[in-house]
């Protein structure tokens, strides 16, 4: 398809152009934008040369370093030892570094970063379950910490969590499933909470948990494929969290693994736990831990 | 980058802009470098506060020079400082977050660094924060971060205020003036859903006492939805406001299998097995001693599958020598499907062996062990979290709710979260009330219209809506196969002597075709079919068969099945018909049959699309399969 052919509207998912943006994102060195996200960019398990440790960095670390195959390049005990040490032995809870934040993103990164090392009997398995659930809410969801708002991301977090250590019979999967499915508004998007706008993004936070408790198809997956796909740009390549907005790299992967998720042809499946593509996650041997056909009508 | 509009800049413009971003990087670059080298030194000075400052204010996500800043902030009150001088350089701290705040009112990192200062700090003022946190909502009501903010705040007011009272009903009116400028605020209904349980405790409100608090409650819920009835937030919150009485597992029925040396178990919802159910004898002296054998699930293929399950297996290891047989379970030894599900007393089974075998399929009714019963019963209490009521209570409140919806209906007939809630009124009505059949069907009935109407007015989430029809019409359906045995337990009639017949025209059938059914919701209630037909439905998947270990027939004609599983250990099935359904490979259907257990068995496959493939693929498969013979 030549450029004069993609309307403004497109309605097929522009590969090439997405990997060509992507790949230049390490060269806009000339734009403010990419040092002001420097902590973005990994190298070690800071943000970035220079940065501190963070619990979040060394998950995202370790997913790289397991897409690539290269665990033998790093120290993993170290890895599982700060991992470790992230968590509050009294409520279960992990901190995101030595300052203390916490959140339940902490403690899927933790557990997801560690199943991933095979390494989850370092950490008290049970106590990082009951910090996951007391942040379960009336409306199925989980929120960031104990009395918090339900939100599409953390629950994405907080299901992941429970699927890794087999524990999804402690949220109500029919429950949960509505409210997930009733994030979709009538142009198709997903919002992350009721009544708020509709968010590229949340085609990731939103359908990977719905996918975890076996119901994705209570959405309409032609109509989210529609909007995803809205919202490309179709001159410089990459995704943007709502139509002809400006692009960035983190919507850009939440659109393709949102479109994986809905079986959208040409793309690499991924897994709806660890975000990976799911040959990496076959490939280190996780991929059955949390297919017991749960809970679910699947 | 949310909410940031796209712009096309020509490249004119494009030039211009690095132009002028180059000398800015350059700047940016130059301060965080020397700040970072500062770090590295570890020099702690007032040089270094400064270049965090300018970072920060440009960057507040660059959490690295929020720690740095910490650690130059503790490295000055370790010095010789008075209190006041602390208290003095922390207040300074919280007006430039302030400022960083105001152009960056969503970022993790200012309000971890405020926390920071605030516990740091030697006398923080909480009721200046809270005044912040408020304005904070007033600029936007529903930002996360502030509602997580103002929780902090209260519980840190909560600790030192000792009026502790009064702050959960202030905190539940602000929910209340925040949800009066604005009903679709649902950050606020969620904070309501957390404060009025608090509210009742602290109040020590009598059930008297506590009824106009919770009809107070209904009437705010009800103006809020009838203003604006598409809005979710208050339905949502109503819907939690009526609650929901937690589910009971239900053993559905069990009988040993002596020609097989088997027990077999069937609840009516998938479990988990954690310790695995006792199985025993009683010896002369009627003392009871173990059964040696191991029970595994029907369903699945995996070690993991086998202990996931609704029908189970007990295979004995030793094959005669018991008058009776004893199996018990408790609600300890397994793991519900969801948490709105639970077994609630131990539950056991019993059978006496006839001396000579002549029935191979011997009955073992489920009783309720008395001592720790909790069924559901007119003397339960619902809701004690906010408002106690009896059974009778309660059913007056689904009524008078249901009757309330009902009437925006009326005025609103295309408004689907009336009808959601409707449904769920419906379901809980007819699960806590000892319906007659009559009524229950009544219900079943109302259930499937509604979702009929919700199928067609939210085509968003049609799938979900047929999902919960094939529910209902499945519930209707298998009614009769039900009974409440005396002890009231659920029991599948298994004293049907059907079971026990070979005449085909007098075997168990179970028939539910051409309703539009996408599931099967508990396919142990079918356990003893053995002629099944579920043609012109719309289920996607076989695996429900696995639990029908009796099955012989299944017609499964045009339904949208795009593979076969679940059939591998379905030993009587001689007949399985899958024409015209969404297969579209030989693998989909050769993969059902890699471990067939079974003897000769016939596969309709006609009218799918892979019997377009190549001939030499399923001449070889149909040689590999010798007992299945595929018809077309």
């Amino acid at each position: 398809m030549t450029s004069t052919e993609k309307t403004e509207r497109p309605s097929e998912l522009f590969i090439d152009l997405h990997v060509k943006y992507i790949q230049s994102l390490d060269t806009k060195k000339d734009d403010l934008e990419y040092w002001l996200t420097e902590h973005l960019r990994l190298s070690g398990f800071g943000g970035h040369i220079g940065h501190d440790p963070h619990l979040l960095y060394t998950h995202y670390a370790v997913l790289i370093l397991q897409i690539e195959d290269s665990l033998d390049a790093v120290n993993v005990e170290k890895i599982v030892e700060y991992v470790a040490s992230r968590q509050d032995h009294q409520t279960g809870a992990f901190t995101g570094d030595e300052w203390g934040e916490i959140d339940s993103r902490f403690s899927y990164s933790a557990i997801s970063c560690l199943s991933l090392l095979k390494r989850l009997d370092a950490i008290d398995v049970k106590k990082a379950t009951e910090f996951i659930m007391l942040c379960k809410n009336f409306d199925g969801g989980l929120g960031s910490t104990s009395g918090a708002e339900s939100h599409a991301a953390q629950i994405f977090c907080c299901v992941g969590a429970l699927a890794i250590v087999n524990s999804l019979h402690l949220v109500d999967a029919d429950l949960l499933g509505w409210w997930l499915c009733e994030r979709q508004l009538k142009n198709g998007g997903l919002n992350g909470r009721p009544e708020k706008l509709e968010d590229v993004c949340y085609s990731w936070w939103v359908l990977s948990a719905l996918s975890i408790l076996g119901r994705v198809h209570w959405i309409n997956k032609e109509k989210l494929t529609d909007f995803i796909l809205t919202a490309q740009d179709l001159e410089t390549g990459g995704m943007a969290d709502r139509p002809s907005d400006m692009v960035d790299v983190f919507h850009t992967l939440f659109g393709l693994t949102g479109l994986s998720l809905l079986g959208y042809p040409g793309l690499k499946l991924v897994d709806p736990v660890y975000c990976l593509p799911k040959y990496v996650v076959q490939r280190v041997g996780l991929a059955e831990r949390y297919h017991a056909k749960y809970g679910g009508f699947t | 980058m949310h909410g940031r509009k796209r712009v096309k800049p020509t490249a004119e413009v494009e030039k211009l802009r690095k132009e002028k971003e180059a000398s800015k990087i350059k700047e940016y670059n130059g301060i965080v470098a020397a700040c970072l080298e500062k770090k590295n030194k570890c020099e702690f000075d007032n040089e270094a506060f400064i270049l965090t400052t300018k970072i920060l204010s440009q960057n507040p996500d660059f959490y690295t020079i929020w720690n740095f800043r910490r650690s130059i902030l503790l490295n000055e009150i370790s010095e010789d400082c008075s209190e006041e001088e602390k208290q003095q350089k922390f207040s300074s701290e919280l007006l430039f977050l302030q400022e960083v705040f105001r152009h960056n009112p969503k970022s993790y990192w200012i309000f971890n660094h405020r926390q920071w200062c605030l516990d740091t700090m030697p006398n923080p003022d909480w009721k200046s924060e809270l005044d912040l946190v408020s304005k904070m909502l007033d600029m936007d009501a529903r930002n996360f971060h502030g509602w997580n903010y103002r929780r902090y705040v209260i519980s840190k007011l909560s600790c030192i205020d000792s009026n502790a009272l009064n702050l959960s009903k202030t905190e539940f009116d602000f929910t209340t003036a925040k949800i009066n400028q604005n009903f679709s605020n649902y950050s606020a209904w969620h904070q309501r859903s957390k404060l009025l349980p608090k509210l009742v405790e602290d109040e020590q409100l009598g059930d008297q006492g506590k009824k106009p608090l919770i009809d107070q409650e209904f009437e705010l819920v009800k103006s809020a939805f009838y203003t604006d009835p598409d809005d979710q937030s208050a339905w949502l919150y109503h819907w939690w406001l009526i609650g929901r009485e937690i589910r009971h597992i239900s053993i559905l029925g069990a009988y040993y299998d002596s020609q097989n040396y088997q027990i077999i178990l069937a609840f009516d919802d998938e479990i988990g097995m954690l310790t695995p159910f006792q199985v025993a004898y009683k010896n002369d002296t009627s003392q009871l001693n173990i059964v040696e054998g191991h029970w595994r699930s029907v369903s699945g293929s995996s070690d993991v599958d086998r202990m996931h399950g609704s029908v189970w297996i007990f295979t004995l290891n030793i094959e005669s020598g018991f008058n009776e047989l004893f199996v018990t379970v408790k609600p300890e030894w397994i793991v519900p499907s969801n948490s709105e599900v639970k077994l609630v007393s131990n539950i056991q089974m019993h059978c006496q062996l006839p001396e000579q075998n002549k029935d191979t399929l011997i009955l073992m009714p489920p009783q309720t062990v008395a001592e720790n019963t909790t069924i559901l019963s007119t003397a339960s209490r619902f809701r004690e979290d906010i408002l106690p009521m009896t059974m009778h209570e309660r059913i007056n409140l689904l009524k008078r709710e249901i009757a309330t919806v009902k009437e925006l209906q009326e005025i609103e007939p295309e408004s689907k979260w009336c009808l959601q809630t409707l449904l769920i009124l419906l379901r809980e009505l007819k699960y806590i009330s000892e319906l007659n059949t009559e009524e229950s069907k009544n219900i079943d009935e109302e259930v499937i219209t509604i979702c009929g109407q919700l199928i067609n007015i939210d085509k968003m989430r049609t799938k979900r809506f047929e999902d919960l029809r094939s529910r209902a019409i499945f519930e209707t359906a298998t009614n009769n196969l039900i009974q409440v045995s005396p002890n009231a337990q659920q029991e599948i009639i298994f004293r049907d002597n059907r079971l026990f017949m070979s005449e085909k025209s007098q075997l168990p059938t179970f028939t539910l075709t051409n309703r539009n059914l996408t599931i099967i919701p508990t396919p142990s209630i079918l356990l003893h079919i053995r002629i099944l037909d579920l043609s012109y439905n719309k289920l996607t998947s076989t695996i429900f068969l696995s639990n029908l270990i009796h099955l012989q027939e299944a017609d499964l004609r045009d339904n949208c099945i795009s593979s076969i599983n679940g059939v591998n250990n379905l030993r009587f099935l001689r007949v399985l018909n899958v024409q015209s359904n969404l297969i579209e490979s030989w693998e989909a259907v050769r993969n059902g049959f890699v471990k067939w257990q079974g003897g000769e068995c016939k596969v309709y496959v006609s009218g799918n699309s892979f019997i377009n493939e190549s001939d030499g693929k399923k001449l070889k498969w149909e040689k590999e399969m010798d007992k299945i013979e595929f018809c077309y």
